[in-house]
């Protein structure tokens, strides 16, 4: 056969393939062929992907007899893109887990929730490609006049497409307990048409329980403030060291140098707020119990399922591919330990291990990276080997426990502070404020500088070390569920360094 | 400040500070520490799309052209873009850099991971393997070498033990990736309810439009096997709606159109299809559509195509064997479909290659030894359509008419829209079959 044959169009196609391989001087491959699969080999997973945990005594007014549980997940949440992709995930099991005999074993009560989408509204009535339709307020109004999303259900609730319901459960000594169902996750902010009453849509997504139990999922802002493009560029911070002013260091409402890349993202959040007496071992409150320290870790597990076909019977052929167990995905307790010192070869062997297996990875803790990688750029002698101090800290209650467990501990008898009053750098701050991370951890709390000096060590403290982000890029809220409403997709501005 | 460090209720003491003593010289430290630090914290930037992490990626090797991670992220990144795009531009640019990064370290799994992800693009099934195996030593709880050396092995025709890493995979870290791959293997045993409640989990659990949209086009595939047309169609579309670059789900939606009679808006969709990338199935598949409506000048230059391409991708080396026996045993080329079927079994004992044998042994008149083939080919106890076809033609050919109509009879009721040149013949055979002798 000859390429004569061809007609031009023919002609074209060989040639671009001809062309590229001669431009590479490599083979070029069919796109995808029938017999072989070619499933992806990398995947991000962020439905199941825990950017931050949170546990703290309430600093809500009048709240302080409860204890707060946050999880977020969706990192970096473009709210632009919110309406398509930024759900929960329906085969994901989001829980919280808590440790209240200090035996490590985070295995006393948790609370599990799980999620169920449906499509339905006018997005179900047109046969829509999108999640959320709404004309509210605009410059140039719709030709046809579409109610906006102003309510989770009823009356208002017609352009939320994809809804998400949730339900609670609490498992406690043992015993299973439904806290609520039918719970609704608050969509995204979407924009000043299809969401224009954002925080009064979000007031409604927090329900109360049996118990006094309060609960919230759905759209917030990322709380985590860090300038990560600094630190991406191999911790090119914008300003030499010794970094932070005296003064700098203790104004927590102006960031000095560093640009907050994150919090202009958004993430997906669960929120829920018990009495401590569902938490403590002896049923008794902050002030009255024997027992107030506790530890907890929040974690999301995927259905385990098997490969093989198991065949019931000779006319079943519905797939049996779940088993009913779970495979832990993710945990998170104390910030940055999964992204700071487990070394990245080891991360799938971490997560799927519970936290009281963490003599595992006493290495890591031993001698941490983070350290390292501080000498290395800035020259400055860090800490590096033998750091028991940090295994004390991070995976005990005290200096003589034997079970090392990484938990984030919370000691509930320490007084909350109330959010005007606290200090980003907790027990570091001058004067301390003492109901910060590492005792629980406060949407506040500057876990990254914090990390920092405590991991570097002495020289880092004194240089007052940071990335000169010292306030979340939106203001945080001082009730529950405590995170900041999330920019909307049409208007969200993201933060550039200062020209 | 030390007073200051005491936190308060918990009783634990920041010793963290303190147990330090003395300022040390800096020592000699490990060169990877850093890239490390920053790429633990990657996971913060977020999901974006896979032009977007190209680019990103590009430019951090750009700023740091020792950092191994990201010559090795950014390999995957290239391969992944190819798979998504059906442009193999993308594969000579990830082997470069995914040899840079081994070259800067050695044994870095994820650069061997990379490596074996590409030699399964590239149909080496064979270097895969031994890919896989280096990842699974290297990093035994890691999920990717499970996910190289389960996809090789199951290429290979070795299922039991290729099941059994997607098991490990699926116990290590579920997820997309082993959803997937747990829904492959699901269907390669005749289980598609099973297949697609898993490929429905994959799309729920992906983390990027483009694996979205991946999992949206395999479940279209899945409902297209069983027969079920609109969800078939709902499926593609809705990958299309998640990645307009993707060109399979338009190579599907082709398919519906001419399994609806619509000739013309198949031939329509094929030739956009063809347009944006002339991979050798679609240009077969538009060139049966010209033979089935006339134009066979037009079908015979698709085909002329296609021979080309495959003789092109032959020449650099990529094994076609499998679909080039296929293509021409059922183009008028029977000597050359049972060389290339051969070179096929040769290379992998899957039932795909044992069905691309049996066939091209029947094209060549041989059809006692293609029946052993075709056997072997349904053994795992797969439901594709055309596997019973071709079985059912084989013991037409036999003479063994009870079995021909069972098979024929399963195949049409299994997906009544097969082949665009084998269903009509499907029906044909079963009538002839089922007519007084």
């Amino acid at each position: 056969m000859t390429l004569k044959r061809f007609r031009s169009a023919a002609v074209a196609a060989v040639s671009a393939i001809l062309g590229v391989a001669a431009y590479t001087g490599l083979a070029p491959v069919p796109g995808g062929t029938a017999s072989h699969r070619e499933a992806p080999l990398i995947s991000l997973d962020p439905a199941a992907d825990i950017t931050d945990f949170f546990m703290f005594r309430s600093y809500e007014p009048g709240k302080d007899d409860k204890v707060v549980m946050i999880m977020n997940v969706f990192p970096g949440g473009e709210p632009s893109s919110g309406p398509n992709y930024l759900t929960f995930d329906q085969n994901v099991l989001y829980a919280f887990y808590v440790d209240n005999d200090m035996d490590g074993k985070a295995n006393d009560v948790r609370f599990e929730f799980r999620f169920k989408s449906e499509v339905r509204g006018l997005v179900d009535q047109f046969d829509l490609f999108v999640s959320y339709l709404g004309c509210g307020p605009r410059d140039l109004p719709c030709a046809t006049p579409l109610p906006p999303i102003t309510a989770l259900d009823g009356p208002g609730s017609e352009g939320l497409g994809l809804r998400q319901k949730y339900t609670v459960a609490m498992v406690r000594n043992g015993h299973r307990e439904q806290l609520g169902e039918g719970l609704i996750a608050v969509p995204s902010n979407v924009g000043p048409s299809t969401t224009p009453t954002y925080d009064s849509l979000a007031d409604q997504g927090v329900y109360t329980l049996d118990s006094g139990i309060r609960t919230f999922a759905g759209q917030r802002s990322d709380p985590f403030y860090i300038d990560l493009g600094a630190v991406f560029d191999t911790l090119n911070l914008r300003r030499l060291p010794p970094l932070l002013t005296p003064a700098e260091d203790a104004n927590d409402d102006v960031n000095p140098f560093g640009i907050d890349s994150i919090g202009t993202f958004n993430v997906q959040t669960i929120a829920l707020e018990v009495p401590a007496s569902l938490l403590t071992v002896d049923g008794m409150g902050p002030d009255e119990t024997e027992s107030s320290k506790l530890g907890s870790y929040a974690a999301t597990s995927r259905p385990k399922v098997t490969v093989l076909r198991v065949p019931k019977s000779e006319d079943d052929d519905r797939g049996d591919v779940e088993s009913g167990k779970w495979v832990q995905v993710q945990r998170l307790a104390n910030p940055l330990i999964n992204e700071t010192i487990i070394g990245t070869e080891d991360k799938d062997f971490w997560n799927a291990l519970r936290p009281q297996k963490e003599e595992a990875f006493l290495d890591y803790y031993l001698n941490p990276r983070l350290a390292l990688a501080l000498q290395l750029i800035f020259g400055v002698p860090a800490e590096t080997t033998g750091r028991q101090d940090l295994v004390d800290l991070l995976l005990k209650y005290q200096a003589a426990d034997e079970q090392l467990s990484e938990l984030l501990r919370l000691d509930i008898s320490v007084a909350p502070t109330a959010l005007a009053a606290q200090r980003r750098m907790t027990v570091l701050a001058t004067p301390a404020d003492p109901a910060g991370w590492p005792n629980g951890r406060r949407p506040r709390d500057d876990v990254l500088d914090i990390a920092v000096r405590v991991v570097g060590g002495p020289n880092y403290v004194a240089a007052r070390a940071g990335d000169g982000v010292n306030r979340n890029f939106r203001p945080l809220s001082g009730e529950f569920p405590f995170l900041a409403t999330p920019q909307n997709g049409r208007d969200r501005v993201h933060e550039n360094p200062a020209p | 400040m030390g007073a200051a460090l005491k936190i308060g209720g918990a009783g634990m003491v920041a010793a963290a500070v303190f147990v330090v003593g003395a300022v040390r010289p800096v020592t000699p430290i490990r060169r990877d520490a850093v890239p490390s630090l920053t790429s633990g914290l990657s996971a913060r930037a977020g999901a974006g799309s896979t032009a977007a992490r190209i680019a990103s990626l590009q430019d951090g090797l750009r700023a740091q052209p020792s950092d191994w991670r990201a010559a090795a992220a950014l390999g995957l990144a290239y391969v992944n873009q190819a798979r998504i795009t059906a442009d193999p531009r993308s594969y000579p640019r990830a082997e470069e850099v995914l040899r840079l990064s081994l070259s800067l370290r050695r044994e870095n799994v994820e650069a061997l991971a990379g490596m074996g992800f590409l030699a399964l693009a590239r149909h080496d099934f064979r270097a895969a393997l031994a890919w896989g195996r280096r990842v699974v030593s290297t990093n035994p709880h890691g999920v990717a070498g499970y996910g190289v050396l389960g996809d090789a092995l199951v290429e290979l025709g070795r299922y039991r033990e290729g099941f059994r890493a997607f098991q490990r995979m699926a116990d290590i870290h579920p997820g997309l990736l082993a959803y997937a791959r747990a829904s492959y293997a699901r269907e390669l045993q005749g289980d598609v309810p099973g297949a697609i409640g898993l490929m429905r989990m994959a799309e729920e659990a992906a983390g990027s439009p483009e694996d979205a949209a991946w999992a949206d086009f395999e479940l279209g595939e899945l409902f297209w096997s069983i027969g079920r047309l609109q969800e078939a169609e709902a499926s593609y579309r809705r990958a299309i709606g998640r990645a307009p670059l993707f060109v399979a789900p338009l190579a599907g939606l082709a398919r519906v159109s001419w399994a609806r009679g619509r000739l013309n808006e198949a031939i329509r969709r094929y030739r956009r299809v063809v347009a944006r990338f002339p991979a050798p199935e679609h240009v077969a598949a538009l060139g049966d559509l010209y033979a089935l409506t006339g134009r066979h000048a037009l079908a015979e230059d698709q085909f002329a195509l296609v021979s080309a391409e495959q003789a092109l991708f032959q020449a650099n080396g990529v094994n076609v064997d499998l679909e080039l026996a296929l293509f021409d045993a059922d183009h008028g080329r029977p000597r050359e479909a049972l060389r290339s079927a051969r070179g096929a079994w040769a290379d992998r004992k899957s039932i795909h290659a044992a069905d691309a044998l049996a066939w091209a042994l029947y094209r060549n008149g041989r059809s006692r030894e293609a029946a052993l083939f075709a056997r072997r080919a349904l053994a795992l106890g797969t439901r594709n359509a055309l596997f019973h076809f071709h079985a059912a033609m084989i013991e037409v050919r036999l003479g063994h008419e009870d079995r021909a109509r069972a098979l024929l009879s399963e195949a049409l009721r299994t997906n009544p829209n097969f082949s665009i040149i084998h269903s009509p013949e499907a029906r044909r055979a079963i009538a002839g079959l089922e007519a007084p002798a």
